[in-house]
């Protein structure tokens, strides 16, 4: 699908103000803004802006607003649920090249970053310091502040430390007219956290131009555990045991067979061939604590039935088992030639339930089905194996993957734990909320974006007239 | 029904919340100098909701209240017709913790909450002022900011979900019951810290933390301010991370009549530390190290500075500054404060907030007339030079408890928040007549 040209004294406006660097036009240079890692639907903008500061965001949005021309926000493009699809969206908004610094402030523990800086080096400006930005998706070496804040993204270590709402101490916001805010968080203004309600909105009440985030000390020792067990059931049962004997991991992690299969292959850990699932814990805090925690953690796993535990001390061990980790899902494509990603959430206590169904929905709809989690969270990455080349299982892909999401909903959890709603899952928002509720959301964005030209489309249910589902190959993961 | 609530108005709301316990409020239910003149105590929802329903249709001004901690904090209402208590509201606690999350009435009191967790082995950690009264919802919708909020956060990054009434009568269902969850628009976040003005909170989905095997709260007296800011940074460069870090400063002439030990006005550091045993130990050898001294005071029981600080002063400030210029901030206001009687000074260390409190509440006992103190117009004029001090710190000074005449002289907030044009429309959208708490937040939201 291709979205409408646009007005050419408007784009010569805009060329004028951005420079050639920052505006793209042509087939060439537009084909890879036409999805994210939500692959099944594709749209190309019309045109690309790339605004280096602040103010050329601003002057660009309040130019698109008076024409009343719609825009959608992107960062790096890794997202997993559409959420920069530009399907109706004739203009989309980059911020690549506002990737300065703004300020280190190790006295006050905070940092303020512009939107494109990537997650990754947030951290990197600040562990000589003893200090790390606690938010790490797995594509934190890729993914921006901007769309970590969009999507309140967590990580492996939300565990512990929590999702990035809970790092955010304000924002700069340029509103879907042009206005820019400084949105702060700290107590006492006698208004609302207009900070907190823009974070997770996925881009569709204005575009982040930078965040103060919050530092938090680098722990004295880790420990990472690598436990062994005969299957999903029996590591889910450890890890509410873990969480039962008063335990909280930085980290708590579960790959299955299948998954283990493709990592293996792809990095070579040493995996045993025979694991029906693994579980990796971390660990940390002060060294003092760590051996006596180990030790409950190895009690609760042995109860459960691990075949193997093993606590990786040396750092190069415990980096290798972490990129098998996290970057499991680009082990996957040597399973399947495609796969689709769920991001379904249930009580910690229910991931033995959540995975028996998960097994009965892949056995019905005749799929295979690999399971990574964020297991500490209750919160699993399903991965539906499929060939592209067989519409009739892509169909089945699809439907699967939604009596997932019910499945979660039905054991009391949610249909996206990090990735969001996008364009994917808007159906399931009535599934997830009543009328009243969809009602007020409905009333927060209209406050926000009143004529709906930021990111339309996306999180509630719209009647958007379909755009053309290419043939898919999604990826993605968490 | 009282006669102050006499005509029709009066009438209406007898019948529209017929069956609503309902009582006269006591002298002492005031908020921020005002009296409201009835106390409704809806006991769950339904009744609640006829509460909301028949104040929308006839215009009547409605605050919410809990356990009436924080009334003070805001300026007053533009009217108020009646008071809404959500005491009963507490209800049964689900606790679930092999999730770490509980569900519970928002009327519940935080003593309440812990209590009921205690035999499973979780507790929620934060530690606000009064916590055996102050209530779930109000605390987060006050957003308290707590001595342990240093090791835990805020209340509102307890809070996974959430019900609520808004002021146009919808019952929402916002957030979800798992620890993770970006579902939608995180509505959550618009009513933590919203102070019951765009809705009421009826109940709560909290996450809870294990109980940990030990915890002691040391106390260590400082020379001065100097060692002070210097044991904050050597704190934060090491790899402790107390659960609290408190710094309590007492000044000015005692007019108490109790006679201070020498070491009175030497600022006194609290901290508190939690773990294992041998965690406990080793934090403990450490401390002794980074300070260099030991504690003169080691206790078991978390401290009760807090609550002490919301009960003996008469008027109670907080200044908001960035952590790093708290204690310089700090140290600035009790320049300007001694002369005019004692005070005492807070500091959360981490989160750079200093709880001021002054004039100096007469013992119940004495029974005399109290010292003279400063005249309203004194304490307005004091809170003006406060402000333009505060502004070469970056920081802001707000009112969270003053005597009732001060909130007709002054603003409790100090400035406008940014995006006050969208809050606006915001709160038009949840209360459209404008019935929740109106003008008690800042540039009269
Ligand atoms: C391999 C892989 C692993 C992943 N692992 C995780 C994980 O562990 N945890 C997790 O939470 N997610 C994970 N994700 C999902 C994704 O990486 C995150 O959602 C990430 O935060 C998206 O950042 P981005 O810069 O790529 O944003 P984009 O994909 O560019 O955009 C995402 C959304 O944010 C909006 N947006 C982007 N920038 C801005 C801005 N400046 N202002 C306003 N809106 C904006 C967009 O419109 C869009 O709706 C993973 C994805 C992949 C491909």
């Amino acid at each position: 699908m291709s979205n409408p040209p646009l007005d050419a004294g408007l784009v010569t406006r805009l060329r004028r103000m951005l420079g050639e660097e920052g505006l793209l036009t042509g087939e060439a240079a537009l084909r890879v803004y036409e999805c994210d890692g939500y692959t099944l639907e594709k749209a190309r903008p019309s045109l690309v802006l790339l605004p280096a500061t602040t103010q050329e965001m601003s002057r660009s949005v309040e130019l698109l607003h008076k024409a009343g021309i719609a825009f959608v926000p992107r960062g790096a493009g890794t997202g997993v649920s559409g959420g920069c699809l530009p399907a109706d969206i004739p203009v989309m908004i980059g911020t690549s090249r506002m990737q300065r610094i703004r300020r280190v402030d190790i006295d006050n523990r905070r940092v303020e970053v512009e939107a494109g800086v990537v997650n990754l080096d947030v951290t990197r400006l600040v562990e000589s310091d003893g200090l790390h930005y606690a938010p790490d998706p797995s594509s934190q070496a890729a993914c921006t502040i901007g769309g970590n804040v969009a999507e309140n993204s967590g990580g492996p270590h939300t565990l512990k430390y929590g999702v990035t709402v809970n790092h955010l101490l304000g924002l700069e916001l340029v509103l879907p007219d042009g206005e820019v805010l400084q949105l702060s968080r700290e107590a006492g203004s006698g208004g609302f956290d207009l900070a907190g309600v823009v974070t997770g909105s996925e881009g569709t009440l204005g575009i982040i131009t930078s965040a103060t985030l919050a530092l938090v000390k680098t722990p004295q020792a880790v420990a990472t555990m690598l436990a062994v067990f005969p299957g999903v059931l029996e590591a889910s049962r450890a890890v509410s045991a873990i969480i039962a004997a008063g335990l909280v991991p930085a980290a708590l992690e579960m790959m299955d067979a299948l998954v283990i299969e493709a990592v293996e292959a792809a990095y070579g850990f040493g995996f045993p061939a025979d694991a029906g699932a693994v579980l990796i814990i971390e660990l940390d805090g002060l060294a003092a604590a760590l051996d006596e925690q180990c030790v409950q953690v190895t009690e609760a796993c042995n109860e459960q039935g691990a075949s193997e535990i093993r606590r990786a001390d040396d750092p190069r061990e415990r980096a290798l088992l972490w990129k098998s980790r996290k970057r499991a899902f680009g082990a996957m494509g040597r399973l399947s030639p495609s796969y689709c990603t769920q991001d379904g959430v249930v009580p910690r206590s229910a991931l033995p339930q959540i995975v028996e169904r998960i097994g009965e929905i892949g056995r019905r709809y005749k799929l295979r089905i690999a399971n990574i989690m964020h297991a500490g969270d209750g919160n699993i990455h399903p991965l539906l194996l499929y060939d592209e080349n067989d519409p009739e299982e892509v169909a089945r892909v699809l439907d699967a993957g939604r009596d997932i999401l019910l499945a979660c909903l039905e054991l009391g959890g949610s249909v996206t734990g990090e990735h969001g709603i996008g364009i994917e899952k808007t159906e399931l928002m009535p599934a997830s909320f009543g009328p009243a509720t969809l009602a007020a959301m409905a009333d927060l964005r209209e406050v926000f974006n009143p004529r709906a030209l930021c990111n339309p489309h996306k999180i509630l249910p719209s009647d958007r007239h379909c755009v053309e589902v290419t043939r898919p190959r999604p990826r993605g993961g968490g | 029904m009282q006669e102050s609530q006499s005509g029709a108005r009066g009438a209406a709301l007898a019948a529209g919340t017929e069956g609503v316990p309902s009582r006269d409020a006591r002298p002492d239910e005031t908020l921020s100098g005002l009296t409201a003149p009835t106390v409704l105590s809806p006991r769950d929802q339904q009744e609640l909701l006829s509460c909301v329903n028949t104040a929308r249709s006839e215009g009547l001004a409605l605050v919410v209240t809990g356990g009436g901690t924080a009334m003070d904090a805001a300026n007053p209402p533009r009217a108020l017709d009646l008071l809404l208590s959500t005491r009963g509201l507490g209800g049964r606690v689900d606790a679930r913790p092999n999730d770490m999350v509980v569900t519970i009435g928002a009327g519940a009191t935080l003593t309440e909450l812990n209590r009921a967790l205690a035999a499973s082995g979780q507790r929620l950690p934060l530690d606000p002022p009064l916590a055996g009264q102050a209530t779930l919802g109000g605390l987060v919708a006050a957003d308290t900011t707590c001595s342990s909020s240093a090791g835990f956060g805020c209340f509102r990054d307890m809070v996974l979900g959430l019900n609520a009434i808004d002021g146009s009568g919808r019952e929402l269902t916002v957030g979800g019951q798992v620890v993770k969850n970006v579902a939608g628009y995180d509505l959550v976040r618009l009513l933590a810290g919203s102070k019951g003005s765009l809705a009421i909170i009826t109940q709560l989905t909290l996450r809870t933390f294990p109980r940990p095997v030990a915890a002691l709260t040391l106390q260590y007296r400082l020379a001065d301010t100097a060692a002070a800011v210097a044991a904050r940074a050597s704190l934060l460069d090491s790899e402790l991370s107390p659960v609290m870090m408190d710094l309590l400063q007492d000044g000015g002439k005692d007019s108490s009549g109790s006679s201070p030990d020498n070491d009175h006005e030497r600022p006194l550091l609290l901290l508190r530390i939690e773990g294992g045993n041998s965690e406990l130990d080793y934090q403990q050898a450490r401390l002794r190290e980074l300070l260099g001294c030991a504690p003169f005071a080691r206790s078991d029981n978390p401290p009760d500075h807090h609550d002490t600080l919301h009960q003996d002063w008469l008027l109670r400030l907080r200044a908001i500054s960035m952590p790093g210029q708290a204690l310089a901030f700090a140290d600035r206001v009790a320049t300007l404060v001694k002369a005019g009687g004692s005070y005492q000074l807070l500091t959360h260390l981490c989160s750079g907030e200093t709880v001021i409190g002054l004039e100096p509440r007469p013992p119940v006992a004495a029974g005399q007339a109290p010292t003279s103190g400063r005249s309203p117009g004194e304490m307005a004029a004091l809170l003006a030079e406060l402000r333009q001090a505060a502004f070469d710190y970056k920081a802001r000074v707000v009112v969270e408890q003053a005597p009732a005449e001060l909130y007709e002289l002054v603003d409790c907030w100090h400035g406008r928040p940014a995006g006050l044009g969208l809050m606006r429309q915001l709160k038009k959208r949840f209360d459209p007549v404008g019935i929740l708490s109106p003008g008690r937040l800042a540039g009269g939201l």
